[in-house]
């Protein structure tokens, strides 16, 4: 309660300071505005300093560190030679490596919540960075394990996070933007591109859609991503997430814009096209065969199992005489003591699968893996033995459900889609499942955001981007960048 | 979205939905009688019996035993009968499955079955692709087979019909090749003939069980649906030889006081037609019967290394030829076009009075035969 | 972004679409019965002269590159309004005609082949339903759609008549032309509206974006199209022979054959399901046309997807419940013979020619 009303009181004082654009203050104002807008915030600490001449420093204790104020500020403010002016102060008596001069009030609740100590005299005002390192170790994510390439991942220091980047882009043309978004929060996004490859239109439009951005808080780069997606699209992800830096990296190589949110150890890259989802960063350090090989792998899988269900269905309800006969044979057999028509059940299945699959995410793993156990027993052997669910069912809910988690990412949309399939299956049959189909890839078709089609470079057809779609070309024959994403340079390697 | 217009989309939406649940007829596979073969058969009082094979699962996911039972129903025509299955098992009669139809002697010797081969041709669920052939005795008997043969009857008549007698010298036709060949020119066309042969019990738990196995050593010949002949095995094998995609047809030929038997790998029918003369030319390939030799067949067939000598060749060329002439003399004889010479002749000439009339005597056959070694 | 942006490959797929969509259906079996087993080539005539009117097509296609006219305008500028309206009319009278027909081909063969049981209602809603949808997210959705499909369509097209040709006699197509050749081009003109299926053109026409080279990839897609549509006929007259007048649905029944052994199931519905999508497709696109005819007929221009027009249409779609389909087909079409046939196969004759007059009219009027 406390935390809010003094965020109110910060963000009351930045409104009241932005219509007051222009006008200066004098420090001393600055020090009462400080005190006024940090009452009863014990955060807040000021200290009197005496190195010639009379200086205040104030910061926030906890965003700090100790040592950085002792050794960058005070220890040569107080043992160095005396101070002159403030101009001394700022050139020789300030040993941090950043010092910023905020031009007005706004600007140092700005940096002060951003861990810089503020020094200043009755006139002036500088900020020394002093922020203290809150961030975890650089670990493999968890979400995007490899079995060979780089196993660092972006944790959710922003500072540490574009490192990461620019310690695998050691060229002046990376460029970073930074903007910061979020009432409250005021979080720290660098929009990361390289100058000679990413289409400053695609870099504008991007940076704009940040600025436009009008949002209380940004926990994590997801709140961005839905803002990013110009269209607000229902369906399907429109916007690169990934953990990985060497993957951003590569993205950023193809003409895409990285956005690295602060506090968020995803990295979310645009455009982004349909074809990034059967994309995995193990591919690119694989054979290319078995890349491929991979990728066909996925694309059948999530096909499947998005449609195994309403096949089922339709296949049980209209179509029986496409079943080989003996396999009609087995599945009279194993249904025919079933209470439940063939659409209920497999709905049934779809349903419990997804509680399964929901509990299991949210269990510590040590119950993951016991819940996962009973329920694929309790629900599934014993459901089977009592009559209630048949075998066949089972076994197509249960590797549907596995299929999904081919394209971890779109988990949760395609499981819904699947649900919704087989519902319109089982009461239009086979012609509701083409027209579902037909309707899907419309959608999919449609869309595009950032001059990239979405389903590009399979329509519209573009030869090229084909060297990284399903069929991956060796790495050595890869000679342009994607056209699907609007570049400057189009040539990848060679002239 | 306000909330008038909210409640009015969820509406719309239930609306929907229940127009579509109830305006989409489906039907459960549970709720089908799946028939897999139909017997037919005429009454005394000429009425239309039909025997039907139905799919009959046991319970539990494991098959014991057969999975299918018969039914017998009469009624006046076919689909009336077809009704009637659907009345007594009190599911709807789906013949999606049906590949096989068995006409009982009852019926193809005593009345011209148009109808019902024009009822099967003009149904969707039923498959042209499907078997066609005539029981020895009534369908109804044939199809009740299954318990003596420990399987579905239907399903061993298909596998024979469909899968394997390219490789065993049995000419077949399915129903569409039938049901053409009785609307062209020659109107002439030919049918299986199955007969259940009784073999020795080897069930000691069940002495009085019948067993046997099923014997298609004849063909029955039809004109527009009506019974004409009964082909014997002679000439069965004759047909087999002028059909270029079955073989595996069997010679044997005694050598030095020894039999010898020599199978037909390959071959290659050509007929030319010169005026009124038609050159039968047959190219066969033989080689030494083997028992791993059955069902080898086509042009990939590999060489044998065992030589034939020339004089068994010239023997079998003989026997082939012989069993040409009499099957082109029967042919004659009867005023029956199994060869598809209407056919070619239309297909030279058009469609004139003499395509569509000539009686197969007035025709001349040129036959030479050929006989290698494969 | 134009939503209905076309370039000219998306315009050749869909014509290859929409050229194998139809013609696997009813109309094989009412050739068989007027020619007999010179079903096939009427086809061959009929493709001919649509060969012709492509390439007049394709000619203005690249004329309009520069001005980027539609059909309406270079109309009203060359002739006069009422002709353009005269020419909407027919059109529209045609592509709803045309989507009747082919929903009445597309209900018996879901019904008698995939058992999808229903009434005339209930099977059309949602294919107009899927059409609107099309039509709100752009003529471009349906055109990359087709894009994206169309490999596999060809490929399902190919694997059924593949694996059916082993089982056919070729013989039976012989003599060739034995119905007559009068006969056969008279077949080729009253069956005419089932022909010309690129007619779906005139209302992208200003859409339509030429990156490289027109006459080729039309020409490609167009001959591919014929080579599939002209071998299934050879194929269905091959196999049925003398019996092929009375198999309504061609399609539904050739792919019986195209499975090896029948009690191991019908895997030809894989198949045959994926190729259906092409039919819907060519629906789809002819709800487009009749929806756009509507709104140039009434000088209309919806910026968002007009429910009205939509339902207007679907209520003339639910003609075959009051008229049965084949008489639709047969008597109806008959009397519309020659206003189709003049839109059909004269517009694009001239369509270079009124374009020049009307760029030219333009200029000067810009001049002026």
């Amino acid at each position: 309660m406390l935390c809010s009303a003094h965020c109110f009181t910060i963000f009351t004082q930045r409104v009241y300071l932005r219509r007051q654009t222009g006008k200066i203050y004098c420090m001393n104002n600055y020090l009462n505005q400080l005190q006024k807008t940090y009452q009863n915030d014990d955060d807040f600490t000021t200290r009197q300093v005496d190195c010639g001449m009379p200086l205040t420093l104030c910061f926030l204790d906890s965003m700090c560190s100790d040592i950085k104020i002792s050794n960058y500020v005070v220890e040569p403010l107080t043992y160095g030679e005396k101070a002159t002016d403030f101009e001394c102060i700022k050139k020789r008596l300030t040993t941090g490596a950043i010092v910023k001069e905020p031009a007005n009030f706004f600007d140092v609740l700005d940096v002060m919540s951003n861990g810089y100590t503020v020094i200043m005299d009755e006139q002036n005002c500088i900020a020394v960075d002093t922020r203290t390192t809150l961030a975890r170790a650089i670990i493999e994510p968890p979400t995007s394990m490899v079995m060979r390439g780089p196993r660092e991942g972006f944790i959710e220091d922003a500072k540490t996070n574009l490192t990461l980047i620019r310690k695998r882009l050691k060229t002046a043309d990376l460029k970073v933007t930074t903007l910061n978004v979020g009432k409250y929060t005021n979080t720290t996004v660098f929009v990361c591109y390289l100058s000679s490859i990413a289409e400053k239109k695609v870099v504008d439009e991007v940076v704009q859609q940040v600025q436009k951005i009008n949002i209380d808080g940004v926990l994590d780069a997801s709140y961005l991503s839905r803002y990013i997606d110009k269209n607000k699209t229902a369906l399907f992800r429109r916007v690169g997430m990934t953990e990985k830096p060497d993957v951003a990296v590569g993205k950023m190589l193809e003409g895409r814009v990285a956005l690295i949110v602060d506090g968020s150890p995803m990295v979310l890259t645009v455009p982004y096209l349909y074809v990034e989802d059967l994309q995995s960063p193990g591919d690119y350090y694989e054979d290319n065969t078995m890349t491929s090989l991979n990728r066909i792998l996925r694309f059948i899988s999530v096909l499947a199992s998005v449609l195994l269900p309403s096949l089922y269905v339709c296949l049980k309800m209209y179509n029986y005489q496409i079943i080989p006969l003996k396999f009609l044979i087995t599945v009279l057999n194993s249904t025919q003591a079933i209470p439940f028509s063939p659409l209920a059940e497999m709905i049934l299945i779809i349903v419990i699968f997804d509680i399964l699959r929901e509990a299991n995410l949210r269990m510590p793993s040590a119950v993951g893996i016991s819940l996962s156990l009973v329920g694929a027993i309790v629900l599934g052997d014993a459901a089977v033995k009592a009559g209630l669910i048949g075998a066949p069912a089972v076994m197509i809910g249960a590797l549907s459900g596995i299929g999904l988690f081919t394209m971890p990412d779109n988990t949760l949309i395609l499981s819904l889609l699947r649900l919704v399939i087989t519902y319109i299956a089982g009461v239009m049959g086979i012609l509701g499942v083409i027209l579902s189909m037909m309707v899907i890839l419309f959608y999919l078709c449609s869309m595009q955001e950032y001059h990239t089609p979405f389903l590009a470079p399979f329509t519209p057809t573009m030869d090229n981007d084909k060297q990284d779609a399903v069929l991956n070309k060796p790495l050595v024959s890869w000679k342009k960048r994607p056209k699907s994403i609007p570049n400057k340079n189009t040539t990848r390697r060679g002239q | 979205m306000s909330s008038l217009k909210r409640i009015g989309v969820i509406l719309l939406v239930a609306i929907v939905l229940i127009a579509m649940s109830t305006s989409f007829v489906s039907n459960d596979i549970l709720n089908r009688a799946i028939i897999i073969g139909l017997g037919l058969d005429l009454s005394e009082d000429n009425q239309l019996v039909v025997t039907a094979e139905v799919v009959s699962p046991g319970n539990g996911s494991e098959q014991v035993g057969t999975f299918s039972k018969t039914i017998t129903v009469t009624g006046q025509t076919i689909a009336h009968a077809i009704q009637q299955i659907s009345q007594q098992m009190g599911k709807e009669a789906s013949l999606g499955q049906c590949a096989l139809l068995v006409l009982g002697k009852s019926l193809y010797t005593k009345v011209d079955f148009s109808q019902i081969v024009d009822f099967f041709i003009h149904s969707y669920n039923f498959k042209e692709s499907s078997a066609i052939c005539c029981a020895k005795g009534e369908a109804k008997e044939l199809l009740n087979y299954g318990e003596a043969m420990s399987q579905s009857a239907s399903l061993a008549v298909i596998a024979m019909l469909q899968q394997q007698s390219q490789s065993v010298g049995l000419p077949t036709n399915s129903l569409l090749q039938y049901a053409r060949s009785q609307k062209e020119l020659s109107c002439t066309g030919f049918t299986n003939y199955v007969e259940f042969v009784p073999s020795a019990n080897t069930d000691s738990q069940n002495p009085n069980k019948t067993q046997g196995y099923f014997a298609y050593k004849k063909l029955v010949v039809f004109r527009k649906n009506k019974f004409v002949c009964t082909l014997d095995e002679q000439h069965l094998r004759a047909l087999s030889l002028l059909t270029e995609d079955v073989s595996g047809e069997v010679f044997i030929v005694e050598v030095q006081g020894e039999k010898l038997t020599f199978i037909v790998s390959k071959k290659k029918v050509d007929l030319k037609i010169v005026d009124q003369t038609v050159q039968v030319d047959v190219q066969l390939k033989c080689r030494l019967a083997r028992t791993d030799d059955f069902g080898l067949s086509g042009n990939l067939t590999v060489q044998t290394d065992e030589d034939i000598p020339q004089d068994v060749l010239d023997k079998l060329q003989l026997d082939a030829k012989k069993l040409l002439q009499d099957f082109v003399a029967f042919q004659q004889q009867n005023n029956v076009d199994l060869m598809g010479l209407h056919e070619r002749y239309r297909q030279k000439l058009g469609t004139n009075n003499f395509t569509s009339s000539f009686a197969m005597d007035q025709i001349a056959f040129d036959i030479s035969v050929t006989v290698k070694q494969n | 972004m134009n939503r209905d942006k076309v370039t000219v490959g998306q315009f050749s797929l869909l014509t290859l679409l929409v050229i194998s969509g139809s013609k696997f259906l009813s109309l094989p079996s009412k050739l068989a019965e007027t020619v007999g087993h010179d079903g096939w080539l009427v086809l061959v005539v009929a493709f001919l002269w649509d060969f012709v009117c492509l390439a007049f097509l394709a000619w203005a296609i690249k004329l309009n590159q520069q001005h980027h006219l539609p059909l309406d305008k270079i109309l009203r500028t060359t002739l006069s309004p009422i002709v353009e309206k005269a020419v909407h009319v027919v059109f529209f009278v045609m592509f709803v005609c045309r989507s009747v027909v082919l929903l009445n081909s597309c209900y018996r063969m879901f019904a008698v082949t995939f058992d999808v049981s229903t009434n005339w209602v209930m099977f059309v809603l949602p294919i107009v339903a899927v059409a609107f949808f099309a039509i709100a997210r752009g003529f471009n959705s349906i055109a990359r759609m087709g894009q994206l499909m169309c490999a596999v369509i060809v490929l399902c097209i190919v694997a059924l008549l593949s694996f059916t040709i082993r089982q056919t006699d070729f013989g039976g197509i012989f003599p060739i032309a034995e119905a007559g050749v009068s006969n056969i081009i008279k077949a080729t003109f009253e069956h005419s509206y089932w022909f010309s299926d690129y007619v779906f053109v005139y209302y992208i026409f200003e859409h339509i974006q030429v990156k490289k080279r027109v006459f080729t990839p039309i020409f490609t897609s167009f001959a591919v199209g014929v080579v599939l549509t002209v071998a299934m006929n050879v194929i269905f007259v091959a196999l049925f022979g003398s019996i092929a007048p009375e198999i309504k649905l061609a399609m539904s029944k050739i792919s019986v054959f195209s499975v090896a052994e029948i009690t191991n199931g019908r895997w030809d519905w894989l198949t045959l399901s994926v190729w259906i999508m092409s039919v819907l497709v060519k629906i789809v696109i002819f709800i487009y046309c009749a929806y756009k005819c509507g709104e140039k007929l009434f000088g209309l221009h919806f910026s968002k997807p007009n429910v009205w027009m939509i339902l207007a249409i679907a209520l003339l779609l639910m003609l075959p419940l009051f008229v049965p389909a084949e008489n639709i087909a047969q008597d109806f079409m008959d009397k519309l013979l020659v206003p189709f046939a003049l839109v059909q196969y004269l517009l694009p004759i001239s369509l270079p020619l009124l374009m020049t007059l009307a760029n030219k009219k333009l200029n000067t009027g810009v001049q002026k």
